[in-house]
Parts: structure tokens; sequence; C-alpha cells
């Protein structure tokens, strides 16, 4: 303890004396609660004995006995610790006038009337615990008390003033009692408590036991509390003895001190008398010894957090030396008392009849023993023991719903993957059912790889229009010449048609049911006459409602069907069950009704396919024998015949829909296609398509042959013919298109661009013409540039329904819708060099920086052209040095535009008028001079969105290198960043992007102060990154392709197509404001008056998933989840909701 | 609800801390504390300060002190009702000075039974000081206090005494502390009622010098008184 320390308390002391006005509240202060007085000497006899033995001491302790009211008479609360600090800290030890001092104060405590040796089993000497920390002085002067002691009472046992002496010491010397557990009992007291008149009969007061481990054995009043109090007979001494001995085995070595604490408006304690206190002190003390001696965490102390002695309810009663309780005097006072302080009363029950008038029954309990009294104090916490309880099951609840809901999360987690497994594996064999598994892949949890796998499954097989189910296997398809319906023949013998539009089926409609499967199924031109047959019969709808069907001999089997374009004639083809009986066609004349026949015996088997190639002539194709008839229905007349003979490779056939061309497959390559005109020559077809070697599940041909189109396992090879003298296109294929049904296969009406196909239960139509499901691709007016020309400009409409693109070299501006069908609008100025190009706010028009400073207005003007129209004027320019305008960008105000040169000098301008508000100069070595300014590519300049700063990337003659110089506009500053390879910057957010060379992707401040990141990037992109909606893209300069990288995270999304060009700087890539649709404008790669390709990407999974549902036509079933998961699927397969 | 032992009502009414009946306290809720104090020492096993209401006097005009003449000031009245005060070590209900501030009045107490400690601020022992305070009774009696000032070297000079018969309402006012003269002109019945009022040692100590300082008839009177 440091000497500042040490005088702590009796700096205090003098500090209240010096700042007090009112020596009565001082002397509380001195004697009260905060014992300044006590703890003064006590620190004294610790740490400085002189200062007991000096003038000030007796001075305030002379003060403070002169001032303390004579109701309170604290003499020996003065005196106490006074004088055996004194002699504690004598010197010497305790000698001379100490002897007799020690002798007045132990004769003190043995005429206090409140020590009883039952209760006072100690031996005059400290336990030995907590005694640890005395200091030295202290120590001795305790040790000195303790021989004192043991010398002056020679042979005799100790008393219990010794005891208290030795509890005196020990207090004053440091010891203290614990400060947890502390048990406090509610007590009343009757009239003759206290001293003089006190106004109002009994008072109440707080019991309060504490444990002193350093104490000798026994229940002790607590000298700085009780010095002064005394009680007149044995009475009180003997019911405190009594409570001891009832206080149960746990307090055997135990030292306990109690004092108790006045509530009422009375004077200070001074006098107890009576037994009446037996029970509290009972009562209090097997709370207290309930706690374990040692201060680890116990059972008692937890049960005591949820029930005690109840804080308002005193007990009184005298304890007859076991547990009965006796009676006490002055009941009335002490429940009056009781009630003035809000108390319930625990009493004798010998005490009945005092109270049996008692105003308030419920205020009184009565106890016949301690036990009984014992269950009236103590009380269940019940607040706090709600609290706990609810607090432990609130504690519980919430880690098992975040146990729960972690489970939950993994398991979905682990099953979206497992889907998005699924998926990817049934890309090349199904992609209507891998864009399912895609779809709840997605839905189970969003994160890079299901949002991937569902690009790729959009994006799989992107001719894929539509799907739908049938209801069952379908044995036949079938479409109107116009394409305009599509048709299936179930096994099941239903017959199904869906409106068509734009390749999307409408709601199925069951036109109706045949008694077998059905084989073959036609329509005229537009779909108002269908017709269908399965093995047994035929059967014909006018407008959707049956209608008269051909009449067929009896044991003939019907074996093809097929509907004139006008659909006046239905002719069905048979064979009968006799043994070489020859192939028939039967012919319903509708506008008769009769139905007439034509034996074919030269066709030698059954026909099996019907083509009308007019209203007015049918083909009949026997496609195993590969020769065919030409029938005119009017007249049921032969017009024609042939064919190239029995072909035992023969592995598929297929004619086609207007009847002029037929085809067969021998598994080989390129695919024969003959005339149904003329003689062929079996070695020499009429045309012929490449298509893959291999055994088709089958063979579909267009009208005139134009196209023909195989399915070789679950993909569709289709190809354009050509003589054979002409080189052959390469297929296109479509995967995913799952396991054809034989005669699955058929070109939808007269067209070559449409198809349909049958895997299944589900018809799957294929456009060729459709790039994408999730992207549309125009072909735009973007001429191809000069090689040093940079990649054409995109600008995207706010609105997102339009892209602007300048080409690289500036010459051409080409406005383009991105949906629909309507031409771009062009224009080409004469002698002007377009720059940067931004969109008006209202999307009505494009406004083009030029050289000079001005700017034109270019709006619509017709269907095809743009109009241009002066915008801003131009700036001074006195040298005639032009500064061409690389980027223009509005500001989020709308009233003001960034302006980025190509010397990297930044303009705010005013947007409608072109006033500049504020001129930024780029780097001093690209100011421009009259051979300008040097190479900036798109994807070399940069402004943040609120152009508080640009960058460029500035290229270095001489040493052939690249650096990024960031300005800060506010500034005016310029710094140049480390490294000499940048290929590409943008700004996302508060993030400058730095695309190096070596394909890392740099992450800096905006300013360019420090780099904060860095993502894996694609290696010598030669444009981007354009940033998206948490996108970026960016364009492999050695590659037709854009890599669609995840920002921040940096996982690749996906790598999308381009059409093909071999210039480095070819393609501009722009998102639009949403950041949601990447546009591409690639520019021609034949010509430079070529077109170029301007295709926009839907990058939105909310999209995806709507393609994936539109284009699957079905949901995912309970069955398809139990196969390919082999788990329980969740109630809702719902693709879309 | 089961009998007025079950665990339900002990609960309920340990929590609610139902009392007997009685008159309404002035405070807020019950005994002037709000439901979450109650609570929260419920929780943390405190025993809240029990809050009494200042005693609340009979509807009467309290008595007036004779008109004051010169050196004489008026002290305010211990109010009859309202506030709350804390009972404490200090139940302190009233503080007052004197107009040049030198002194101080604190008025202690409950009830019939309000003590009065006057304190000499800024100290100093020129010789044998005191003051007087005049009050009437809540029965009308008009009472005069001499309240001399011990001497001492902790503290500021303070005499500490009784006041028979003061409560609130009453009206009284204070003269000094000032110096004892060889002829205060105080009556028989003031020293002793004075000297019997002193409620400590260092008030006694103070009228044995006084005493010693007059000598004769009030000397010994004081004297006697003492005794």
């Amino acid at each position: 303890m440091s000497g500042g320390d040490a005088a702590a308390t009796r700096a205090q002391v003098e500090a209240l004396l010096a700042g007090s006005t009112s020596p009565q509240a001082a002397v509380r202060e001195l004697l009260g609660e905060r014992r300044l007085w006590w703890r003064a000497c006590g620190e004294a006899v610790r740490v400085d004995p002189g200062w007991l033995a000096g003038e000030r001491s007796a001075e305030l302790r002379e003060w403070i006995e002169a001032t303390v009211p004579d109701s309170t008479a604290r003499r020996s609360a003065v005196e106490l610790p006074f004088l055996l600090g004194q002699a504690l800290s004598a010197p010497e030890g305790l000698v001379g006038d100490h002897h007799e001092v020690l002798r007045t104060l132990r004769g003190t405590w043995e005429h206090s009337g409140l020590l009883s040796a039952r209760s006072s089993p100690g031996d005059a000497r400290p336990s030995g615990r907590d005694t640890g920390r005395l200091t030295p002085t202290a120590a001795s002067g305790l040790a000195a008390l303790v021989e004192w002691l043991r010398v002056t009472r020679g042979d005799a046992e100790p008393t219990p003033a010794d005891n208290m002496m030795v509890i005196a010491a020990l207090l004053l010397v440091g010891a203290e009692p614990r400060r947890r557990p502390v048990v406090t009992m509610p007590v009343v007291f009757g009239g003759s408590t206290g001293t003089g008149d006190q106004g109002e009969a009994g008072v109440t007061g707080i019991l309060e036991l504490s444990e002193f481990p350093a104490g000798p054995p026994g229940v002790y009043p607590d000298p700085r509390a009780m010095a002064d109090v005394r009680s007149p007979n044995t009475q009180f001494a003997s019911s405190v003895g009594h409570a001891w001995s009832v206080a149960g085995p746990g307090r055997e070595g135990r030292c306990v001190l109690w004092r108790i604490v006045l509530t009422d408006r009375a004077p200070a304690l001074l006098r107890i008398e009576g037994p009446s206190l037996g029970a509290a002190f009972a009562l209090g003390l097997r709370e207290l010894l309930r706690h374990p001696r040692s201060r680890r965490p116990s059972v008692a102390g937890v049960r005591a957090l949820f029930s005690g002695p109840r804080p308002r309810t005193a007990v009184t009663g005298a304890l007859d030396g076991g547990e009965r309780l006796l009676k006490v005097s002055d009941m009335e006072a002490k429940l009056r008392s009781a009630r003035r302080s809000g108390l319930r009363l625990v009493a004798p029950a010998a005490n009945r009849i005092d109270l049996a008038n008692a105003p308030e029954p419920d205020d009184v309990r009565f106890a016949a023993t301690l036990g009984q009294a014992r269950r009236y104090v103590r009380r269940y916490r019940a607040v706090r023991l709600a609290t706990a309880l609810s607090l432990l099951l609130a504690a519980t609840t919430s880690g098992l719903v975040v146990q729960h809901q972690n489970a939950t999360a993994r398991q979905r987690l682990i099953t979206a993957h497992r889907l998005a497994e699924v998926a990817q594996s049934l890309l090349t064999s199904d992609v209507g059912l891998a864009e399912l598994f895609a779809v709840q892949a997605h839905r189970q949890h969003d994160d890079a790889l299901t949002r991937r796998v569902l690009f790729e499954a959009v994006r799989a097989s992107p001719h894929l229009a539509s799907r739908v189910d049938a209801g069952g296997p379908v044995t036949a398809v079938g479409s109107s010449g116009s394409a305009n319906l599509v048709l299936a023949g179930t096994g099941g013998g239903e017959i199904r048609q869906w409106e068509l539009a734009r390749l999307r089926p409408g709601p199925g409609r069951t036109l109706g049911r045949l008694p077998g499967p059905v084989t073959a199924v036609a329509s005229d031109a537009w779909g108002h006459t269908v017709a269908a047959i399965d093995d047994r019969s035929a059967m014909v709808w006018r407008e959707g409602l049956p209608a008269a069907a051909p009449t067929l001999p009896a044991d003939s089997t019907p074996t093809a069907v097929g509907v004139s374009p006008d659909g006046r004639f239905v002719a069905v083809t048979t064979r009968g069950s006799a043994f070489e009986a020859p192939p028939t066609l039967r012919v319903l004349d509708r506008d008769t009704g009769d139905t007439r026949g034509l034996d074919l015996p030269d066709m030698f088997s059954p026909l099996d396919s019907v083509a009308f190639s007019s209203s007015t002539e049918v083909v009949l194709l026997n496609g195993g024998y590969s020769n065919w008839v030409r029938v005119r229905p009017e007249s049921m007349t032969r017009a024609a015949g042939g064919g190239i003979g029995l072909r035992n490779d023969n592995k598929g056939w297929a004619i086609s829909p207007d009847g002029s061309h037929y085809t067969y497959s021998d598994k080989g390559s390129p695919l024969p296609v003959w005339r149904t005109t003329g003689e062929p020559d079996p070695d020499k077809p009429a045309r012929q398509a490449q298509v893959p070697e291999g055994l088709p599940a089958a063979v579909a041909l267009s009208s005139d042959a134009r196209a023909a189109a195989v399915a070789i396992g679950s993909t569709l090879h289709v190809s354009r013919t050509a003589q054979t003298t002409q080189t052959l296109a390469e297929p296109v294929s479509l995967p995913g298109a799952g396991k054809v049904s034989p005669g699955g296969l058929a070109f939808l009406g007269h067209g070559e661009y449409d198809l349909v196909s049958a895997s299944g239960s589900v018809l799957t139509m294929w456009d060729l013409r459709q790039y994408s499901r999730v992207a549309t691709a125009r072909l735009a007016a973007i001429p191809r540039s000069c090689n040093a020309c940079p990649e054409p400009s995109v600008s995207v409409s706010p609105d997102g329904r339009a892209a602007a693109v300048v080409s690289g070299n500036g010459d051409t501006i080409v406005v383009q819708d991105l949906a629909g069908t309507a031409p771009g609008r062009v224009a080409r100025p004469q002698d002007e060099r377009l720059g940067a190009a931004m969109w008006r706010p209202d999307s009505s028009g494009v406004v083009v920086g030029l050289p000079d400073g001005s700017a034109r207005l270019f709006t619509p003007d017709g269907e095809e052209d743009l109009r241009a129209t002066d915008f801003w004027g131009p700036l001074p320019d006195p040298l005639e040095l032009p500064d061409s305008v690389e980027l223009l960008q509005p500001l989020p105000d709308g009233r003001q535009v960034a302006e980025l040169d190509k010397s990297g000098t930044v303009l705010i301008r005013d947007a409608t008028t072109g006033n500049v508000f504020r001129t930024v100069p780029g780097p001093e070595d690209r100011a421009p001079t009259i051979r300008g300014s040097g190479y900036l590519p798109g994807s070399w300049r940069a402004v943040d969105q609120q152009a508080a700063h640009a960058a460029i990337i500035n290229y270095n003659l001489e040493d052939d290198t690249t650096t990024v110089v960031v300005t800060t506009v506010a500034t005016g500053r310029t710094r140049v960043l480390a490294g000499d390879d940048a290929a590409g910057i943008a700004y996302a957010g508060d993030r400058l992007l730095i695309q190096r060379d070596e394909g890392e992707l740099e992450i800096w401040a905006a300013d360019g102060s420090r780099r904060v990141g860095q993502l894996k990037g694609t290696p010598g992109t030669a444009v981007g990154p354009a940033v998206g909606d948490g996108l970026l893209a960016q364009r492999p300069g050695a590659d037709d392709s854009v890599r669609i990288i995840e920002y921040p995270s940096g996982d690749v999304l996906a790598t999308l197509p381009l059409a093909a060009n071999s210039k480095a700087f070819s393609t501009g890539l722009a998102f639009s404001a949403d950041g949601r649709t990447l546009v591409t404008a690639t520019e021609g790669h034949q010509s430079v008056n070529g077109w170029g390709v301007l295709v926009a990407w839907q990058l939105d999974p909310a999209a995806w998933v709507r393609a994936a549902c539109a284009s699957a036509g079905a949901d995912l079933t309970a069955q398809q989840w139990r196969q390919y998961l082999d788990t329980e699927p969740p109630a809702d397969l719902r693709c879309a909701m | 609800m089961t009998g007025v032992g079950s665990v339900v009502r002990r609960s309920w009414r340990s929590f609610v801390s139902q009392p007997p009946p009685r008159p309404a306290p002035a405070g807020r809720g019950r005994e002037g504390y709000r439901l979450w104090q109650r609570v929260w020492a419920s929780i943390i096993n405190r025993q809240l300060p029990r809050l009494a209401a200042t005693t609340v006097a009979p509807p009467r005009v309290p008595p007036a002190v004779r008109r004051p003449v010169a050196g004489w000031f008026g002290l305010p009245v211990v109010p009859t009702s309202g506030a709350l005060t804390a009972a404490g070590d200090d139940r302190l209900v009233l503080e007052a000075s004197s107009p040049d501030g030198g002194t101080l009045f604190l008025v202690r107490g409950a009830a019939a039974d309000y003590q009065l400690e006057v304190t000499l601020l800024g100290g100093g022992d020129p010789g044998p000081l005191a003051a007087s305070v005049r009050y009437a009774a809540v029965d009308g009696t008009e009472w005069e206090i001499v309240v001399p000032m011990p001497s001492g070297r902790v503290g500021p000079p303070a005499g500490y005494v009784t006041l028979p018969g003061f409560g609130p309402g009453s009206t009284w006012a204070a003269r000094g502390p000032e110096p004892v003269t060889a002829d205060p002109g105080w009556s028989d019945a003031t020293v002793t009622l004075s000297v019997r009022a002193a409620l400590n040692d260092a008030t006694r100590q103070a009228w044995r010098r006084i005493g010693a300082t007059l000598g004769g008839r009030l000397g010994g009177l004081i004297d006697e008184a003492l005794r």
C-alpha cells in the first residue's frame, strides 16, 4: 500500500469536516453507514499507527463525542475503534496503559447483554481464514491482543467478550465480512425498545446477518454498528443462543456477525430486550449457513437466487430451546408497527388470542414451530424465477431455432448443389428437364454455383423454343401447313392440338380418341381439318368437331394419313390382312362425302407416308422400298410413280410436307434426297445434306427439301440441303431433345426453321432463328473499322429498349431496338467524326459529342433514318487543336453532364446548353497537338457515377507501356498508379477496377490512393471491364467471347459467345441502366459496309427463371425428383411462382 | 383462487407488494415507487428505501409569531404537505440561512419531534455567541429558544437543540448569533427551556461557557438547568 493510499480514509474525513456546513451531518457520515471513523482508525492501525497517538485523532474523538446527539449516544462507537486501535498499534505491544483500556472495552462487551456463551463457542482467536493480507503491524497487534486475552483469563475458558474483542480487532485491522451472501430479515419491536418516548409504539427494523470468515465460531454483534447497544437482561442473549443451537450443522466453525438497523422514524437502536428476535435469528442463520463456507458457486447459491426470505415479512417469536415458538409480548404494538411499515407479520401461534381483533387478519400468519414460520417467511422469487426461466427458454428456443435454421440452410445448400449437378448432367440430353432442376436448385439456395448452372441451362441448346406435355407417350406428330398448329397422337389414342404463337404453344386441346395408339396425324394448311389413324380406324375432325371419316375396307389396317391443303381430301393408305393383298389408297372427298379406293399393287409393301403436293395431287411413299406414287384424288388415278428400289440399309426415311422430295438414311453421311418426280438415279440424289453418321431415331425433310433433320441420340441435327455439286453446310446441332420417338420429328408447316420433336410425352418446338432464350440478336449497321480504331461505342437507352452504337471509326451511328424486329435507324454524317454517345433522359434521342466540343442530337426520322440537329455549340479553339469526346455521362442530378475528352480533360457541362461549368485538364503528355492526343479505346477511360474522379489509360510510346492516370475532379490532382500493363478500366461504385494484361483485375479506391483488392480476371482482355448489377463483363482479345464475372466475389458466371471477328477491338460492351442487360455490339467482319451484330443478354436470375419455366412447359414432377435425387421432394415443385 | 397461503397468491402479493389498507400515498404507485422500480428491486433483491409523506397538518391557520423587531428575521415555514422526503439517516426537512448568509438553520425530524441545528459559517471565536429563535407552537404557545454556539477546532460552530411544539406550518423567526452580553434579556423560563433543549455535549458546553461568562442569577439558572 502506498503512502498516498494509506491516508485515503483520513483524507476523506478531513475533506468532510472542511466542507461540511452541518456537524450533525458530518457525524452521521463518520459513524453511520460509511463508518469513516472506524475506517480511519483501522487505516491508522494498519499503516500509520502514529496518527492514533497524535493530537488530531484525539481532537476528532472529542469533537465527535461532543457533537453526537444524546439520542444516539454513540460513545462506544467512537471509543472502541480509537482505543482498540491505539492498543493494537502500540509500538512495544500491548503494554502500559492499554491493559486497562482493553479491560474496559472487554468489560463493556461483557455487560452489553448481547452475548451468550451458547452462541459464542469460539476460542478467542482468529480462525485463520481471510487474514492473509494483514500488514505486519496489524498482524503483530492482533497476535498481541490474542496473547493478552489468553494471559488475562488464565485457565478460564474464553468468554464471549474475548471473542468480541478478537472480532473487533480483526475488523479494525482490515478483515472483512463477506459481502455475499448477506441475509436480511425484517423484525419488529414492541414499545419498550429504544429510549424515551418514540411517539408511536413499536418499531420495525432489519436484522442483517453476514459471515465473517476470519472470526472465531459463533454469532456476534457487528461491533462497528452495535457497540452502543445494550440488553438489560439475559433474555435476548439467550434467544440468540437458542437460535444458534437450532441453526443446523452448517454452523460448526463459522462466525456470523449481526446488526439491526431500524427502519422507522425511530432514534438509534440502543437497547434490545426480550426473546422475540429468537425466531428471526434462527431463520436468518439457517438461511445464511445454507451457503457453503467456500466462495465457490454452489447449489445453495443458485437456490438462493430463486428463493429466500420475503423482504416484507417480519417474524417475531421466542424459541423454547428447540424449534417451538413461544408467546411474545407487545403483539399489538408489533402488529401496528408492521402495518405501518407495510410488513406482514409471522407470529407465534400462542399469540393468536392477542390478535383476535386484528383489523386485517391477512397481515398476520401464526406459526407454532420454526418450520412453519420458515414456510411463511420464505418465498419463491417469482419474477426472478420467471425471468430466468424466460431467458433460459428464450436462449434454448433461439438455439434450437438457429440450429434448425442452420441445419435447414445446410440441407438446402446440399440439395441445391445436388440439383445443380443433376441439371448440368441433363444439359446435353434433356434441356427442358435440366432447366427445371436448375430452377429448383436456384430456388433452394442462391449462390454462385446455382446461378451459373441456371444461366447455363437457359443458354443450353439455344434454339429450343418451348416444350409442352402431351399427357401420354407421343406416337405421332404433325402440324398444319402454315405452322399455326401442332398435333400429337399418343399411345393412349388421344389426339391433341396446340395453337402456336411464335412457337409458344397455347393451352392444349384434345380433339378425340382412337381405340388404339395413334400411328399418324395430319392437318390441312390452316388446321381446320385434322385426320388421324390407329391400326384399326381413321377419324376426322372439322373445326375441332368430329366429322365424317373415310370408310375403310374390313380387315384392313391404316398405314398413313394425309389431308389436302384445302381440307377437301382426306387420304388414308391401308394394307389388307390377306397375304399379297396390295396396298390401298382410300380418299374421302369431303365435298361429296364419298370415299373411293385405289389399289396399288406395284407398291409391294404397305405405304407409310402420305403428302399432298397440292390439293389435286397426293404423293404416297413406301419408305422401306423407297418408291413412290402420285395420285390425283379427284379422279383417283395415278399420275406418276417411281423409286430407287429396295435398300437393305434403309434405317429411316421421310417425305417432305409438300411431297416433292423424300430421303432415307443408311446411318451414313451425307443424307441423300430424291425428288418424287421423274426417274431418279439411285446413285445421284437430287440434293444432299450434311449430317453426322449414326442410327437416326427419326428423319424429317422440310418443304421442297430445303433442309433435313435427323435425330441421333438426344440431339437433333439440322442441315441445309445442297446439290451434290455444292459445298454442304455444317449441320446445326440441337442437343437436349431427349430420346426422340420414331416418327417423332417434323418440320413445322412448310418452313425450314421450325421443328417439332417428341420424346416420351413431351413435344419440343425448335426455332433455328432464335439466338437464345435469354438473349436477342440483331443485325445492325456497325461497319468494320480500321485496324487501329477502337471498338464500337455502345450506349443503352435509359428505358433499356434500344441501344445506340457509334462505329469504331466514328462515321456511323445506329439506333437499334433490342426487342422486336424493327430495323435499326442509321445516320452517317459526312466529314464528322462522331465521338461518345449519351442518351437523353427520356430515351428520345442520342447526344453525340464532336471533336470541336459541339454535340449533335440524333432523333428518329422515319423508320430507318436518324435526324441530326445541333445540340451544343463548339467550344473556343483558337489553336485549332481538336480534342475528341470519348465519354459523355449524365450526372445523377440530371442537370449536368461529365465529358471526358481524348486528352483526359474532364468537363462538367450543363446538360441542356452545354455550357462548361468546370474544366479539369488531363495529364500534360496527353495535351492535344496537331497530331491528336493518342490512342484511347473505349475501355481505356472511365468516370465514376458522381464524376468526382476520372481515369484513363495512358499509352507511353517510348517504352510501349500503359499506365493508369486518375484525376480528382474537385482538386484537379492527377495520380499515376503503379503498374505498366493496364488493359482496361471501369468504375464500380466507389471503386476503380483495373484490368491488367496478365489477367488480374485490381480493385482500387476511386481516387487511386490505394489498392483494396484483386480478382482473378481474364488474361489478355481487350475490352472491359464493363460494370453491371454485381457483374463485370470483359472480352478476351484472343477469343470471340465475353466473360461475365460476379462482382465483388470474382466468381465466373459464364462465357458468352460473340460473333466471330479477327480484330481485337471489334466488340463494344455496355450494360443497361439497371445493370441487368448486357449489350454487345460487334462490328461487321467482312467489309466496311457490312453488318455487325447487336446482342442483348439478360443477366438477371429472375429473367432466367422466367425463361426456363416458359420453355420447360411443365413443372418438375415428384417422380422425376425421386428418380434423380432419390430423396423426398418438397411439397411445391412449381417452376413459375 | 386458492387460499391465502397458496404459492400463486403469495407470489402475486409479493410481486405487487399489496399493502394493507391505509391512506393513499402522495407519490405515484405503491409507496411512491413505479412498477418497474419495484420489479427491478425484486429482481436484484433490494429493499427500496421507504418513502414517507411529510406529515399533513390539520387545516387551520397557524398562529403568527410575535411581530418581529429589530435584529430578528423570518425563516421559511416547514411545509404542511407536499413533497416526499426519503427517510434515511439524516431527516432534514428545512434548510435556511440568515439574511447575511453567515448562519445556517437546519431543521430535522418528523411529526412532533423536530431539532434545530444552527451553524455559524465562517467560524471565529471572539467570545460566547448565541442565536435565538421564536416560534408559535401548534397549540398557539409562543416559544423562544436560545441556541448557544460551541467553539472548537473541528468543524464550524453549531448548536443543536430540540424545538418543543414546533411543527409544520409554524411561523418562526431568528436572530443572531450574536455575542452574549452581560444582560442578554433572556427570561428565566427561556433560559431554563433553552438549556434543557440542548441535544449534545457541545451545546451544553457552550451553555456552561455562557453561564460562566454571565455569572450571577442567570449563571446559576444555567448551572441549575444543566444538572
